[in-house]
Parts: structure tokens; sequence; C-alpha cells
């Protein structure tokens, strides 16, 4: 197996403690996080904040991929994936931009996304950038400071036979 | 919802830096990793962590929930891909039109 499969599970593993950590404790309470979600100080309370990002985050997650799951480009087209995938993605942008948290969480059109609040994220976006910035020129001056790497080595005889697998899977349907 | 600009600025940076570093560990491979690039990553994070500890509770907390609202422009940045992807028409994965591609070029 490649090093590639090792590095994702070990994503998977540091994502799931992650979310459990950042959500879980809100999801094992849901009556009292849905009074905070309906509260006055609602868009102040970081719990609430973060449910209502991941719950239209994973719908436009599962919409996009079902999206392009139900589009041509990969193979014939399927309407009913492909309306349920928008369906999704249309839902992510109701519950992102319409239904906020906060006391008109019930009342849509008075909690819509304003201007400001993408103003408001500007000094911490900048910051971002900059360490973007910074985060590219470590990495960059640890490569050219370092001497260069010898050639790979070629697969070995498992690692040709998984490739060769992985290959023919792939392409079990064709032939 | 909006504090003083710097504090804001270093949550930001903080932020990036934080993501290099877990990037770096995440997806280390000995021998092929540069240890000066994980020595380098951590040690700005640690600092950067450090650093960020003197800006008030406040003020971070309100930076994040800033960036998490203005994440919710994603889904509208998001729709022209989505759009473009269904009304496509074309089948470049799809296998059938691979195994066709693949008897023209070895015909040629």
């Amino acid at each position: 197996m490649g090093p590639s499969d090792s590095r994702y599970r070990m994503a998977l593993v540091i994502a799931t403690v992650g979310i459990v950590l950042v959500i879980g404790p809100d999801i094992l309470s849901p009556s009292d996080l849905y009074d905070r979600f309906s509260g006055d100080d609602a868009s102040q309370d970081m719990g609430v904040a973060i449910v209502h990002f991941a719950t239209w985050a994973l719908l436009l997650a599962f919409g996009s991929m079902l999206t392009i799951r139900g589009s041509r480009v990969y193979g014939a087209i399927s309407p009913t994936t492909l309306f349920t995938g928008w369906i999704l993605v249309i839902s992510s942008i109701s519950v992102a931009m319409v239904f906020r948290p906060g006391a008109n969480l019930l009342d849509p059109m008075r909690g819509v996304f304003s201007i400001w609040d993408a103003l408001s994220a500007a000094p911490i976006i900048l910051g971002m950038i900059s360490g973007l910035i910074a985060a590219v020129a470590i990495v960059a001056w640890s490569e050219y400071s370092e001497p260069p790497l010898p050639p790979t080595p070629g697969l070995d005889d498992d690692e040709r036979m998984y490739v060769r697998k992985i290959v023919e899977d792939h392409l079990g349907g064709v032939n | 919802m909006s504090g003083p600009f710097l504090e804001e600025f270093a949550a930001g940076f903080t932020i990036s830096l934080v993501w290099l570093t877990i990037h770096v560990l995440s997806t280390y491979r000995r021998g092929n990793t540069s240890v000066r690039l994980v020595s380098i990553s951590t040690i700005s994070s640690a600092v950067a962590l450090y650093l960020l500890t003197s800006v008030p509770h406040e003020s971070v907390s309100s930076s994040l929930k800033s960036l998490i609202y203005f994440l919710a422009l994603t889904p509208l940045v998001a729709i022209p891909f989505l759009l473009r992807i269904t009304v496509s028409h074309s089948n470049e994965f799809d296998p059938i039109a691979l195994q066709e591609a693949d008897s023209v070029s070895d015909s040629e």
C-alpha cells in the first residue's frame, strides 16, 4: 500500500477528532442548542455559529457532489440526482444567507446576510492572506535551502501489483 | 462584531500558520518531507499562538465569528462552477468514451 493511502487514513482520523471536538458537545444537547440558536445573543455564540456553518457546509458538499455525479461529466446524465443536488445547494444558500441564527430565526427575511457581515471580516481575511504568503515563503525557503533529494526508487513487486490492481478495477467495466 | 484591526489581523495570520503546520504534519513522509520545513512551521505556529495569547479572548472570538459568517458567501461562489458542470456536454471521464478514444489512438 502506497504512502498516499496512509496519509488519507490519517487525515480522516484528524478531521473526525476535530469535528467531534468542535460540534460534539452541542450535538449531544440539541434542546439547549435550539434555545441558544433562537436567542437574542445567538450571533455572538461561537457554538451556534459553528453549527450553523457546519449545516450549510454539509448541504453544499453533498449538493455539489450529487450535482457533479448527476451531470454528464462522469457518464450518462441523471436528472433525479441532478435535481436532488441542486435542491441541496439551494437549501445551503438559504441556510447560509437567509435563515441565520438569532431571535428572527423563524422570520427568515429579517436574518438575511448583509454586506456588513462580509466587511467586518476584512481584517482577519487580510491576516489569513498575509499568513498564506508567509507559509509559501517558508515552504520555498526550506525547499531551496536543502540539497535536492535523490531520484525516487522504482516500484517493488508488491507496489507494482497494487497499482495494476487499481488500474484493472477502474477499467473493469470497460472490457 | 469587529475589534481592533491588528488583533483580528493577528488572528488571521495565526490561522494560516497553524494550517500550514497541520498540513505539514499530517502529510509527513520520512525522507521526503523536509525536516527544516517541519521545524520552521512548528516553531512559527507556536510563536504565533503564544503572541495571540496576549490578544483579548473576546477579540479573537469575534474575529472567528466574523470569518464564519463571511464564509456564508461560499455557496454563491460555487454556483457558477456547478452551473457550468450541469450544462456541460463533455463526457471526457465516461468509461465508454475513454474506451473509444483508446481504440482510436490504437488504430493510429
